[in-house]
């Protein structure tokens, strides 16, 4: 089947064909805001008139934030999101536009873990204070965040430790989690930058220790971990036995109540895998609410804007303006710190406060929110 | 006056360097002389980065176009007239070139001398990168040697079993080694400081044992070809061995000579003064066969009786005739009884007995007199059965001038001594002799001839019986052939010579005992050469350089004798026993073991360190090493002198055409030594004119279809061994577009490497591939730069001015050669794959950054202080306009000073705020009341926010409305007064103290921001103000000269460059840049772009690795190239 039937057929299963024009897509997207050449309307025009050698497509499929804000808005309910995730592998060619950011080294990363003999060191957080063990129905999925603390070292981001307060919030519960030394990266980012190929590698190694270990429950710190698992994993069902859930949601369903009350006002930055892609809204502004002034910013839960890049694609100058945006609302809300539930919003945001000319506006404390629950049952 | 001579700067340490350097990045062209071999080297206790920064100076100032680098170098005077300074140099031999060598290790290799400890006469400099010679004063034994021998180096050669090399050496001196090994009296054994710790080195007989291993199964060397067709015709008349080493040397030099021979056999007394069981006369026969063959003719039986015969062998056309007849006829003792039978004189009873005349038993013998003659007769006589020998001796035996040794041999073989002892009178019975009648001697005082005079003592008269007497008191030359003609005589009857062999008479020389009365066979040989020398420079002058110039020997003592070298006894080779010896003719002494000779060699403490063996100039083909270059001495012409060096440093400098970089602390102060350097070379600049410099313009070789040739350098061979670099020819001549392949010699040699320009225009190529060392096209950009990497990229960019991009530049040898040499397969393997990878550097045409701003030519100095006047004053050098600002009062004597240097000075003002970056710097200044009111305006004061705080751009629109402010461009900033730091930048304020940690940081004045200097360093206090505001001014110059020019970097267009669809606008580039070249613009709120000023960028490459996005890249380093690279390397 060449190219363009496969394409059709995504139209099709899309139904990109009862696109209505009304452009409501563009409109909320925040990309469109600040790069007026992009339009994920036009994406769909394109699509149907010029097919796989439409220049636009060609360009546009990569420069989407897969934020998802759009879907929100359709009046048709076309997911143009999982569209533009399904549309990538065919625009994988020699004439490819995306661009990798950090030249490639993170997807490398990702894909230089779906070797099957692999040496890794990736729970060198681990020490006598936490109580995890080998084999259990509870598992807590650490994914990438000892990779990224590694590999932005330079901005002090203390992404290890979501992982060390993750573990000590479910062992204040008496739960002494699975944590796998040999564990996968989720193969988020790979999926969603078209390399099919490698998620599934990363998906069997990963089901394969899931299932040795005995896992029944699998509780992530990650939006993007969660959203993998659940939906991109557990498809067909009958090979994912498991339920996924954030760690937000997993405490709110056994009625976790939080210690102490923190004296800081935070705001919380909706990630869009486990905002808009999960609808998980409520669980983390709750255990927030319950320790903490919680005020929102003036985009928030459905509506929230990305943190600016997604897959380590394109980072550019728009993903630079919406991400200072984003922080000014931030700022806005004169909150002192903002909460996020997912360790690339701290990477991206964080990145977007070095700026030479705006400094002392941008500054804001940012963390994650099993730190600050966690903080709180000290 | 100004003046466009150089300026000379003595001594190469770290602030000569830098001073050089600055001036040259200022157009001057300078002289660097240093008395040291090794510049780059710095004391243990420095810093990394101060070490780092000198290897950086040195490489820049190696092949800087305006530095002359001379390094070995003194200055011999130093005179100052007519507005300029005349200097005088010398520069010690340069025995290694560094202009040559490529640092291959040859020579390492193939040098013999290694001492205990390891160390070696050859070894490698660390800056400049060659390789270099530890030569002392010449070696004891090879002073003490007749003819030059060079036993050091041929005992070394033994002492590693280089039997055959050793051999090559002997011959290069000395035409008669086995004869010379057997029956020299081994002057060098005397001399050898060997002795004061137990026995000199048996030096004569190593030499025999190399001769006799080595000529068994080989003739003399090939070097030794004295074949000649035509040249001159010389006759040498005698062929003993002043005559047979005089006829040698004329073959060698190209002449045709004729020996002739009076008697049947030549040899002359080697043949008839020296027994068989001493010198086997197959040894004379075929070392004699080795002199004529070919090139030397012979003519026996042909006696010169007359002067008549002389003018004969002219009329043949000889054009000079060299005696060489010996002296051959006894003394006489001129006493009573002389004639009876059976008196003989020496030479005459051996030559006959040698010749094969019968003699019967000789009865009972006495031999008369002491020297080696004396003792070959009675050791004759024994072998005649002689029924006793007795020698008389009229001093002691330690007197006695024969070689002890034979002494001993002759004392073992039955001979009797009697010493203190004269004949005074041979009686006879009927015509034949029957006994002598002796007196005996005392001992006197010391005589002319050094030896204690002997007395004879009354009444003391004895007699001797005797049959046979021989006397053996000295012979002297037969000189029949003189008469007859003017041959002028001297006293003792020998011909009369100038000391170079010249008879009175023209074209007509004489050498060896005919001169000088009996003597050694070395000695002879020694005249002989002297002679020939003689005769080769009066028939062809240009072949033999002046008289006087013999090769330049080092100064250098020898190493002290240390005191626990142990003690190794003397080995003798093996002698016959007694009883068998006195039987035969055969030889006496055998030759070494192979065992014995090699642990008697490894006794010689190799005196000289360097031995002169030469063996490395024959291991370097590259002519790097040459053990025969001298000093050389120039007068050369400055328009000003820099003292860097302390102790060439005059106690007082009174000129101001002397300058002395100033003093600074004692140890690590490098940072403070670059900072003086500076300041030294602004204060030069006075009173000279910049030289204009032809910028270099790359040529850019054809376009079209892809010619690539790929040249491999084997360094010098070393990295060719089992011609492992050739496997790669073929396959890589198969990669389509690669046109040419090729193994050089070296691609860094001046000469050889030239063959890659050679091909590039034969063939047309339009790229070039080289593998070699060299890894990049950039000049210090890390730390890997050294002597032989910079020479070729500034030969080929420089000189033959290929543009960077059509020449790709592997590491091969760091990378793969050298870490597998003990596996050719993976070393060749790695190579084939690193240079695949490299032919992507020629197979795309790179993008180029494009456009550049002329920066501001207005220099501001804030603050009339002394530092910053001393700023101002060396930045009049390069900026038209250069203005002081000060908010305080100045005092007028200053500003009238000011005035005259044409130095411009606006106060009262105060500066309120700095924008812009290097080159295009705007600084706004508030006027003080005076200066407003003067201007007869008034205008209220602008509350500005507070320090720190972002100042917004509507706030630069107030200060352009209001007459308070008044705005100025510069472009450099140079601070005088450390309060100015706190001027808001757009940034934020300055950030406080020296830019520290950044990669320019090397005694940098520059704060952090590019373009803005201070002009005094408070902490340090041995430095003066003016000093450091010279040096702030100096460096700022540096920086807007054109580094990328001629002057600066190979590249001149590889700079990077920021692809807007790519950039953030994060200002990461911008924060790391260390030249300031990487701009972030604000575009809106939260957004911006960066780019690239081309005339500021580098090419370090820093930004790229700081970019998250990709967006900035270099034409060398695009992420493509390196994705392609990768490919590849692993296809």
């Amino acid at each position: 089947m060449n190219q363009n039937n496969i394409l059709s057929e995504i139209i099709e299963k899309f139904q990109i064909f009862h696109c209505v024009e009304c452009g409501k897509c563009t409109g909320a997207c925040p990309l469109a805001q600040v790069d007026r050449d992009f339009s994920p309307r036009l994406v769909a025009k394109y699509v149907i008139e010029e097919g796989i050698d439409s220049e636009y497509v060609k360009e546009k499929a990569w420069t989407c934030l897969t934020c998802g804000l759009c879907n929100e808005r359709c009046p048709i309910g076309i997911s143009f999101t999982e569209f533009i995730r399904a549309i990538r592998p065919l625009f994988i060619t020699e004439d490819f536009k995306g661009h990798l950011s950090h030249g490639g080294a993170l997807q490398g990363l990702m894909r230089m873990q779906a070797a099957p003999d692999l040496n890794q060191n990736r729970i060198d957080w681990i020490t006598g204070e936490h109580k995890i063990s080998s084999q259990g129905e509870i598992l807590y999925f650490t994914g990438c965040l000892t990779y990224l603390e590694t590999f932005f070292s330079e901005m002090n981001l203390e992404l290890k430790k979501i992982a060390s307060d993750t573990v000590k919030i479910l062992n204040s519960i008496g739960v002494e989690p699975v944590v796998l030394p040999d564990e996968r990266c989720c193969g988020h980012d790979l999926i969603w930058i078209g390399d099919e190929i490698s998620f599934h590698k990363l998906r069997s190694l990963n089901i394969e220790s899931f299932k040795k270990a005995g896992v029944k429950t699998i509780i992530t710190s990650c939006g993007e971990c969660s959203y993998t698992l659940k939906n991109l994993y557990g498809q067909p069902e009958e090979d994912f036995p498991f339920e996924v859930m954030h760690i937000s949601e997993y405490l709110q369903k056994i009625g976790f109540s939080a210690g102490k009350e923190l004296s800081e006002i935070a705001t919380y930055q909706d990630p869009c895998r486990l905002g808009r892609f999960m609808g998980v809204y409520d669980a983390p502004r709750q255990l927030l609410g319950s320790i903490m002034e919680l005020r929102e910013m003036p985009h928030f839960r459905a509506g929230a804007w990305c943190c600016g890049n997604s897959a380590w694609l394109h980072c550019d100058r728009y993903s630079k303006q919406m991400q200072v945006e984003r922080l000014m609302e931030a700022k806005g809300t004169k909150s002192d710190l903002i909460v996020t539930a997912c360790p690339k919003c701290q990477v991206h945001l964080t990145c977007a406060m070095n700026d030479v000319n705006l400094m002392q506006d941008l500054n804001m404390k940012i963390r994650d929110i099993s730190s600050v629950i966690a903080e709180s049952i000290e | 006056m100004t003046s466009k001579k150089g300026i000379l700067i003595i001594g190469a340490d770290l602030q000569g360097l830098q001073a050089a350097l600055t001036l040259a990045h200022l157009g001057r062209n300078v002289t660097l002389i240093d008395k040291n071999i090794e510049i780059a080297a710095l004391p243990e206790n420095w810093s990394d980065k101060g070490k780092r920064w000198n290897q950086y100076l040195y490489t820049q100032v190696l092949y800087h176009p305006l530095i002359e680098l001379l390094t070995q170098t003194e200055m011999t005077q130093l005179k100052e007239a007519g507005g300029e300074v005349k200097a005088g140099l010398i520069q010690g031999p340069m025995w290694v070139s560094p202009d040559l060598c490529v640092d291959c290790g040859k020579c390492l290799v193939s040098c013999p001398v290694e001492f205990s400890n390891g160390y070696k006469p050859l070894f490698e400099l660390s800056g400049p990168s060659t390789m270099t010679i530890d030569k002392r004063k010449i070696a004891p034994c090879r002073a003490a040697c007749p003819i030059g021998m060079n036993p050091q180096g041929y005992i070394a050669l033994i002492a590693q079993g280089r039997f055959e090399e050793a051999y090559e050496l002997i011959w290069a001196t000395n035409p008669l080694p086995g004869i010379c090994g057997r029956v020299c009296h081994h002057p060098c054994e005397t001399a050898c400081r060997r002795q004061e710790i137990d026995e000199p080195v048996a030096i004569c007989a190593l030499k025999r044992f190399a001769v006799d291993e080595v000529g068994k199964k080989k003739k003399k060397p090939g070097t030794c070809d004295t074949s000649s067709p035509e040249g001159p015709r010389v006759a040498v008349i005698g062929s003993g061995p002043a005559g047979l080493t005089a006829a040698y040397d004329l073959a060698r030099a190209g002449f045709c000579p004729t020996i002739i021979e009076a008697e049947k056999k030549p040899g002359g007394l080697l043949l008839h003064g020296i027994a068989p069981y001493r010198l086997p006369r197959e040894i004379i026969k075929k070392e004699i066969a080795q002199i004529l063959d070919p090139g030397v003719d012979l003519r026996l039986n042909s006696p010169v009786n007359s002067y008549k015969d002389i003018e004969k062998l002219k009329a043949e056309g000889f054009r000079a005739i060299l005696l060489a007849t010996g002296a051959t006829k006894d003394l006489r003792m001129q006493i009573k009884g002389e004639d009876l039978k059976g008196i003989y004189g020496c030479v005459s009873f051996l030559k006959d007995l040698w010749k094969g005349k019968k003699i019967k038993s000789p009865g009972r013998v006495v031999v008369i007199g002491g020297g080696n003659a004396a003792i070959e007769a009675a050791r004759a006589s024994v072998r005649l059965g002689a029924k006793s020998v007795t020698i008389i001796y009229r001093r002691t035996r330690k007197e006695m001038p024969a070689d002890p040794h034979e002494i001993d041999q002759a004392l073992e073989e039955g001979v009797k001594l009697r010493p203190l002892t004269i004949p005074v009178e041979f009686e006879g019975r009927g015509d034949g002799l029957a006994q002598v009648k002796c007196i005996k001697m005392k001992l006197g005082d010391v005589d002319a001839s050094g030896r204690p005079r002997p007395i004879p003592v009354d009444g003391s008269d004895f007699f001797i019986n005797a049959d046979t007497a021989i006397v053996s008191i000295g012979q002297k030359a037969d000189i029949s052939y003189g008469v007859g003609g003017d041959l002028k005589l001297n006293q003792r009857g020998a011909i009369e010579v100038e000391a170079d062999g010249q008879t009175n008479i023209f074209g007509v020389y004489a050498s060896g005992d005919v001169v000088s009365g009996p003597s050694t066979v070395v000695e002879a040989m020694a005249s002989g050469r002297r002679a020939a020398r003689t005769i080769i420079y009066a028939l062809k002058p240009d072949t033999v350089p002046d008289g006087e110039e013999e090769p330049e020997f080092s100064s250098l003592e020898y190493d002290p004798i240390l005191k626990d070298t142990p003690t190794k006894k003397r080995r003798a080779p093996f002698h016959r026993k007694i009883s068998e010896r006195v039987k035969d003719k055969n030889e006496v002494i055998g030759s070494f073991t192979m065992k014995d000779a090699i642990n008697e060699a490894s006794r010689c403490l190799q005196c000289g360190v360097c031995s002169e063996c030469l063996r490395c100039e024959a291991a370097c083909d590259l002519n790097a090493i040459s053990h025969d270059r001298t000093a050389i001495q120039r007068t050369l012409h400055f328009s000003k002198v820099i003292f860097s060096d302390k102790v060439q440093t005059p106690s007082k400098i009174e000129s101001s055409r002397m300058i002395r970089i100033e003093r600074f602390g004692k140890k690590d102060s490098w940072a403070k030594a670059v900072v003086a350097g500076r300041a030294a070379a602004v204060k030069a600049l006075a009173g000279t004119t910049p030289v204009t410099v032809e910028p270099t313009f790359h040529k850019r070789l054809g376009d079209g279809e892809l010619k690539i040739g790929i040249f491999i350098c084997s360094c010098n061979g070393t990295l060719n061994e089992n011609d492992r670099l050739d496997e790669m020819i073929s396959p890589l001549v198969d990669i389509s577009g690669v046109a040419h392949v090729e193994v050089l010699v070296s691609a860094c040699h001046p000469e050889k490497g030239r063959r890659i320009e050679k091909l590039i225009s034969e063939k047309g190529l339009n790229g070039a591939l080289i593998a070699s060392c060299t890894c990049c096209h950039l000049a210090f950009a890390c730390e890997s730069c050294n002597d032989q990497r910079i020479r070729l990229k500034h030969r080929l960019f420089r000189e033959s001015g290929y543009d960077p991009k059509d020449i790709a530049l592997i590491n091969i040898k760091e990378t793969c050669l050298l870490p597998f040499k003990e596996d050719d397969k993976t070393a060749i393997d790695q190579s084939m794959r690193m240079i695949r990878s490299g032919l992507w550097q020629l197979k795309d045409s790179k993008k180029l950054s494009k456009g550049s701003e002329e920066p501001c030519s207005q220099a501001i100095i804030l603050g009339a202080t002394e530092a910053g006047i001393s700023a101002a004053i060396g930045l009049k050098e390069k900026y038209a306009s250069v203005i002081i600002v000060e908010n305080l009062k100045v005092e007028k004597s200053i500003e009238e000073e000011l005035s005259k240097f044409g130095i411009d000075l606006i106060r009262p003002v105060k500066p309120v705020r700095l924008d812009g970056r290097r080159g295009k710097f705007t600084l706004i200044l508030e006027k003080g009341d005076s200066l407003l009111s003067k201007e007869k305006k008034k205008s209220p004061k602008l509350s500005l926010q507070k320090k720190g705080k972002r100042l917004q751009n509507l706030d630069i629109k107030i200060f352009d409305e209001s007459p308070r402010y008044k705005k100025i461009q510069a472009g450099i900033i140079i601070l005088g007064r450390n309060e100015f730091k706190n001027i808001p930048y757009k940034r934020d304020s300055f950030a406080t103290g020296l830019h520290a940690g950044g990669s320019r940081a090397f005694g940098s004045l520059e704060t952090g921001i590019p373009g803005v200097y201070m002009a005094s360093w408070s902490q340090v206090k041995k430095l003066s103000d003016q000093t450091t505001g010279m040096s702030a001014a100096g460096e700022a110059l540096e920086n807007v000269s054109d580094k990328t020019g001629p002057f600066g970097s190979f590249v001149d267009n590889l700079v990077a460059y920021a692809d807007p669809e790519l950039c953030r606008g994060c200002g990461k580039c911008a924060d790391i840049c260390p030249e300031g070249a990487a701009i972030l613009e604000e575009i809106t709120r939260g957004a911006g772009l960066s780019w690239i000023e081309q005339g500021l960028c580098t090419g370090c490459g820093n930004c790229i690795s700081e970019c998250p996005t990709g967006a900035i890249s270099l034409p060398e380093a695009e992420q493509w190239y390196f994705e392609k690279v990768i490919n590849a390397f692993f296809e």
